[in-house]
């Protein structure tokens, strides 16, 4: 499988390399030493705690310093016998470090190179600073999401830097295969953060050319099926999405079949005197637990779905049986379960499921590159890589 | 133009597909230049161009091949071509390509070495395996819902309908390469079970770590973060020009400050007495009194055009942007100038124009053109064009099979208007902003 050198620190770039490396990739996680990766440090507080061990399992970590000239000769030898860098500086940083596409090209003319950035390579906004809020926001999605009465919400977790990484690891492995099929040679392959969000909601994107319709956050009584699509089953929130229900029977399954008259019929009516009908509806989904109003629900065809915290998925019966969550054991030593891809496959990864140490791997790495004791000892010496902290 | 970047070209897949999911993994494999073949819904006479498909864009570039499955001949096609293929995806329930001799294992004794990709909302394993889904209801299950909002409301929905729609799609779309690349490597085809609940998961894997670390529920942060003070979504001046006076006024702007530097450099942009108080002068003091502060800013934000503001305090080095509506997004100057569009020219008009722009690949190749996106193939339009490439058929034997009813006849794309909803914000004035080509100009 493909050879991977990883230049990239934070979230996006090591969820892109995650990607690969569980796909069986040889992921060599390039780290500056002393303070390595930032996010080893950063994602230690709330709420990321977790995160860097999640984001960097079975891959390899090198410590070393690219901005010396041992180092950065080194870089280019490691390159030289790789398929693909990829890099999340930010734009210009790798030209800085000496180490452009062009002189990367000259150490490998079939190098993939695949920089991960805010804004992209190019652009008018291609230095503006961003967080995960302003990414999520500049990218769409956000706007639509929330009540109409209050501002927007921006999603959970890191979902503009994970999608990024998501598709700067499927043209990485894209660009591989074409390599390999002889499609093609090489390639720099710029993603950036803000244009990997507009797809997710690319069907209301391309609703406003197509009608000049816009979204429309929703509004806290009914929303727009009529009802609300959230509200409390007797163990937890439950989702209910019934696209196309007819009334008549839906009203029946919720229970409110006092509601199929002839009044009720239209839904203007419902909705206009939806304050007669919501104590009923509340009621009623208070009544049982969300997973028996799921599995009821499918028998109907209407989508329901429970409303899961993390410990509910962790836990749940329909993960397990899918063996979703593989234990892991994090650098503070302990073990937890954690997610794995969200597909079978039968692409080995042969790395054990744990984020390396700071330089854990440095000396394999380099006795690899045919440097011998001696060599690594004067190079640690001179500060160009670090004793590993195990 | 230099050519567009096609790594997957000469790539046979055969996609059995309908609503937004596994299209928008099979359309990015066709962005790169594979052979996707769409069979749409297996019934009979069930057609998949209606005005969503046309706007969500999942179809584009790709072939429709109409194959009536429901006839012997129809499946004894269906056989031949899957002999040909090296991928064949579906997001059907099991049952349905069981029945129709398309399983992976019937497959496998025509092809070897296929790649399967069977999609679902839960994946097939388990006991949710048979539950039906739509995108949002396995964001719900996914764990997407509970982290979303604050502390004090319920549980909050993604503002789109395709969101795990558009993951799972891209996940489908990174499996099928490395399956690809695998086999390039070892000759070995594969069954590939993918779930879009376990997409939304994956996506949050660390919230869900972190979790287990904490041994609690995460509590829902809103907008805010605990490292980030101030960080949120504030007011800005609407957009309330004439051609839009039915669209409600809706504009916000996002903004962070991630350290004490970047703080007193806003108090001095807002220049607001109140905000220079020595408790706001720390993280720990800001958090402390985050909706104090942000009313102050609220009121600052409110007056001023998002983006402008936005640009100001980008210059002063604040992270800043505005909340982007679909609108903005086509309108955004960088995502112009970087191509995140492409006009997709019709064959015939649509809505009473002659092309429309849709969003294309989300990344550039250096010296390569975005992928160029080709219109919507009506269900049928390539039977011939396919049966010839792939079986090397004539067309007087693609004739015979469409009488026989093993392929349904090329039909006509038919666009009903859209359906609005009650109270749905519209720009009338969408196609002059957009330049958009009208049907009797052309």
């Amino acid at each position: 499988m493909l050879r991977v050198i990883d230049l990239t620190q934070q979230v996006a770039g090591p969820f892109a390399t995650l990607l690969l490396a569980e796909l069986g990739a040889d992921v060599i996680k390039v780290e500056p030493p002393h303070e390595g990766d930032p996010w080893r440090t950063r994602s230690q507080g709330e709420p990321d705690q977790g995160s860097f061990d999640y984001l960097n399992r079975r891959k390899r970590s090198l410590s070393l310093d690219l901005a010396s000239k041992q180092g950065h000769a080194l870089l280019l030898r490691l390159v030289a016998d790789a398929d693909a860098v990829v890099e999340s500086f930010s734009p210009g940083t790798l030209g800085r470090l000496r180490l452009s596409y062009r002189t990367l090209k000259r150490a490998n003319p079939n190098l993939i190179l695949t920089s991960i950035s805010n804004f992209g390579q190019s652009g008018p906004r291609r230095d503006w600073q961003a967080t995960e809020l302003v990414l999520q926001a500049m990218g769409g999605v956000v706007a639509g999401t929330g009540w109409e009465d209050r501002f927007p919400l921006k999603l959970a977790g890191y979902q503009a830097c994970h999608i990024a990484g998501l598709n700067a690891a499927t043209a990485t492995l894209a660009a591989f295969f074409g390599a390999r099929a002889g499609t093609m040679s090489g390639a720099h392959i710029d993603v950036s953060i803000q244009e990997c969000l507009p797809p997710h909601w690319a069907r209301h994107v391309s609703e406003y050319a197509y009608s000049g319709t816009l979204p429309r956050r929703e509004r806290r009584e009914n929303g727009r099926q009529g009802f609300p699509h959230t509200a409390m089953a007797s163990d937890g929130w439950l989702y209910l999405l019934a696209l196309r229900a007819e009334w008549e029977s839906f009203a029946y399954f919720l229970g409110l079949e006092q509601f199929v008259t002839h009044e009720f019929s239209d839904s203007a009516t419902r909705a206009q005197r939806w304050p007669e009908i919501e104590p009923h509806f509340h009621t009623n989904v208070a009544a049982r637990s969300k997973y028996d109003w799921f599995a009821a629900a499918s028998e109907l065809g209407y989508t329901f779905a429970p409303i899961e915290s993390p410990q509910e998925i962790m836990e749940g019966p329909h993960y397990a049986a899918r063996a979703f969550f593989q234990p892991a054991t994090l650098t503070t030593g302990a073990t937890h379960p954690v997610a794995g891809l969200p597909f079978s496959h039968s692409m080995r990864p042969d790395k054990p499921n744990r984020a390396p140490h700071l330089g854990e791997h440095t000396d394999e790495i380099l006795t690899a590159l045919a440097l011998n004791g001696d060599e690594i000892r004067a190079l640690r010496s001179a500060q160009v890589i670090q004793e590993a902290l195990l | 133009m230099a050519r567009p970047f096609q790594p997957l070209r000469g790539v046979r897949v055969l996609a059995f597909e309908s609503a937004f999911s596994l299209p928008a993994g099979t359309r990015t494999l066709a962005e790169m230049g594979a052979d996707v073949v769409r069979v749409g819904r297996p019934a009979r006479n069930a057609r998949s161009s209606g005005y969503i498909t046309v706007v969500d864009g999942g179809a584009l570039l790709k072939q429709s091949l109409a194959l009536d499955l429901a006839t012997d001949a129809g499946r004894a096609l269906a056989r031949e071509l899957a002999a040909k293929a090296d991928i064949i995806c579906n997001n059907f329930r099991p049952r349905v390509m069981r029945r129709y001799g398309l399983d992976y294992d019937s497959v496998r004794a025509l092809k070897p070495d296929i790649i399967f990709l069977q999609m679902s909302g839960y994946g097939t394993l388990g006991p949710w395996g048979e539950f039906p889904a739509y995108g949002p209801s396995t964001e719900a299950a996914g764990g997407m819902n509970q982290l979303i909002g604050e502390a004090a409301d319920p549980p909050m929905r993604i503002g789109s309908g395709v969101f795990a729609d558009q993951a799972g799609g891209r996940y489908a779309a990174l499996a099928l390469i490395a399956a690809l690349a695998h086999r390039q490597r070892t000759g070995e085809g594969q069954y590939m079970d993918l779930s879009m609940a376990e997409s939304i998961t994956h996506l949050l894997g660390d919230r869900i770590l972190n979790a287990a670390i904490q041994g609690m529920i995460p509590p829902r942060h809103g907008n805010r973060d605990p490292r980030i003070a101030p960080q949120g979504i504030y007011p800005a001046l609407g957009n309330r020009d004439d051609d839009a006076a039915n669209a409600q006024s809706d504009e916000w702007i996002a903004l962070s400050v991630l350290d004490d530097e970047q703080w007193r450099t806003l108090v001095g942009l807002i220049g607001d007495e109140a905000l220079a108080d020595p408790r706001f002068c720390t993280h720990v003091g800001r958090q402390a009194a985050h909706d104090e502060i942000d009313r102050h800013i609220a009121a600052w934000t409110r007056s001023q055009e998002k983006d402008a503001l936005a640009a100001l305090l980008q210059q002063h080095g604040i992270p800043a942007g505005p909340v982007q509506t679909t609108r903005d997004l086509h309108l955004d100057p960088h995502l112009r100038i970087r191509g995140a569009f492409r006009t997709v020219q019709h064959a015939r008009p649509v809505l009473g124009y002659t092309a429309h722009p849709h969003l294309t690949t989300p990344w550039q190749v250096a010296g390569h053109e975005r992928a160029p996106l080709t219109d919507l193939h009506p269900d049928g339009a390539d039977n011939r064009r396919v049966l010839r490439r792939w079986l090397k058929l004539p067309a007087a034997e693609v004739t015979r099979l469409e009488q026989c009813g093993a392929l349904l006849p090329p039909a006509e794309l038919q666009v009903p208007p859209p359906i609005r909803m009650p109270g749905q914000p519209v720009d009338a004035a969408h196609a002059t902003r957009l330049g958009l080509p009208a049907a009797e100009d052309a």
